[in-house]
């Protein structure tokens, strides 16, 4: 896949939540996207190898399908009306890859398609899709994942 | 070799080495000490500020594992050893200025990385050859919120290709580890295999030494209680490169390095590095040296 093909998938992510720009000047490493501004950039720029991982990794490319990083969701949560929060036994459940459930929702939007999920801390755990059948959030990233990956 | 051979050795060096168990201990990335040590205790995990550290905590009772709460999956703390939070403690004793650039050595799995990170907001290159240990220093610098780093593969012994030139540096340098963390530990280490080490280490420093800048901090240190890999390091380094000097580090804990070892003497300077000693500091054992750069053309 060709990376503008890959920077149309992590825009298109995005306008599911929000149209407001959210990062400037990508930089796609292995499939992975990453936004380095200055001071770090100049530091990049300057040395001749290309790095492994800089900055903010926004998200990368899996089995053809974009997964978002923490860092994006953080910048999403900032500024869209797709959240919502869940108790405290469902933020547990979702961080550890379960669905969310009608009765764990303790608000949030009303409207059918992803949303961040967040505890009531206003922190964010993840995203998932409201209106899936047998559950109120289907969970399709969590930072679980931080555990997961080191197995 | 034998436990016996090894305690011997620390005898010799004016040590009364005995067993020792360390507790797990935590470092702190959020600036509300107090909200995130209430969210752990109302979760049943109980901590204790350690009183040489600046953001560690000792991990007491806990019901539930620290490495599996919302709190850590969000990056508020580090599961980090007591004694591998001070070499980085020990980098930053003077505030870093934001336009400093800094450079961790030999970073996975990101403990100390993402320490540097949360004490200097500039720019810091990361360096790791490994394969797996990569994708943990990745994995840990996006947990903990780290997006001032930026991480290269690459052998710590080539820094100096980077063709940039650092304000700091930290060489937390491969060693033979100690017996507190590797109950076989006594079995599997030998001199030779500190020697060998040693070569390595020195290899890594005289990289980072060229891209250290005139007046520039480096800080060198091993989870190693061997002198070979580490006031033998110390004692080259001094010799090999006269601009360079030891000073004092500022922590509370730790007793002063060898300035002698099996009848050799070694720079009186190295006083000034820190050893710690599993049985008297309660951690495992850690050895740290600080440099400055004399200010100048190099």
């Amino acid at each position: 896949m060709q990376k503008p093909q890959q920077k149309r998938m992590l825009q298109d992510f995005v306008r599911q939540f929000t149209d407001e720009q959210l990062y400037h000047d990508l930089i796609i490493v292995s499939k992975n996207f990453y936004e380095v501004t200055n001071p770090l950039k100049k530091i990049t720029d300057a040395i001749d190898q290309e790095f492994f991982a800089a900055g903010d990794c926004l998200g990368h490319i899996e089995k053809g399908r974009f997964v978002p990083s923490i860092a994006l969701l953080l910048r999403i949560a900032a500024v869209t009306i797709h959240k919502t929060t869940v108790t405290d036994q469902a933020a547990w459940l979702f961080v550890c890859g379960r669905d969310v459930l009608d009765k764990s929702v303790v608000r949030g939007t009303e409207i059918e398609g992803l949303t961040i999920v967040l505890n009531k801390n206003k922190e964010v755990l993840g995203y998932g899709e409201l209106g899936k059948p047998r559950c109120a959030i289907r969970n399709y990233w969590d930072i679980g994942d931080f555990l997961r990956r080191e197995r | 070799m034998s436990k016996d051979f090894f305690f011997d050795r620390y005898r010799d060096m004016g040590q009364k080495p005995s067993d020792v168990k360390i507790g797990k201990s935590v470092r702190f990335s959020v600036p509300d000490h107090a909200a995130l040590l209430k969210r752990l205790s109302d979760k049943g995990i109980i901590l204790k500020k350690i009183p040489f550290l600046d953001n560690g905590y000792w991990v007491g009772k806990s019901k539930v594992s620290v490495g599996a709460t919302v709190e850590y999956l969000l990056g508020m703390y580090y599961v980090q050893e007591a004694a591998s939070q001070l070499p980085v403690q020990a980098l930053f004793s003077e505030k870093s200025k934001a336009d400093e650039v800094i450079l961790d050595a030999c970073a996975a799995p990101g403990g100390k990385t993402t320490q540097i990170a949360s004490y200097h907001p500039g720019p810091i290159v990361a360096v790791e050859k490994m394969g797996k240990r990569i994708y943990s220093l990745k994995n840990n610098c996006e947990r903990m919120g780290a997006s001032q780093v930026a991480i290269y593969k690459k052998d710590a012994r080539f820094s100096h290709e980077f063709g940039v030139k650092f304000d700091r540096i930290l060489i937390d340098a491969p060693c033979s580890g100690n017996f507190v963390i590797d109950e076989q530990w006594f079995g599997k280490r030998s001199v030779p295999m500190f020697l060998e080490n040693q070569r390595k280490q020195k290899e890594i420093f005289k990289s980072a030494i060229r891209c250290l800048k005139p007046g520039g901090t480096l800080v060198y240190s091993t989870c190693s209680l061997e002198p070979e890999e580490d006031e033998m390091v110390i004692d080259w380094a001094l010799k090999k490169y006269p601009d360079l000097k030891l000073v004092p580090i500022d922590l509370e804990i730790g007793e002063a390095g060898l300035t002698s070892f099996e009848g050799k003497s070694f720079d009186p300077s190295l006083a000034h590095c820190k050893r710690l000693w599993p049985w008297t500091s309660r951690t495992q054992g850690f050895f740290i040296a600080k440099f400055k750069r004399k200010e100048g053309e190099h």
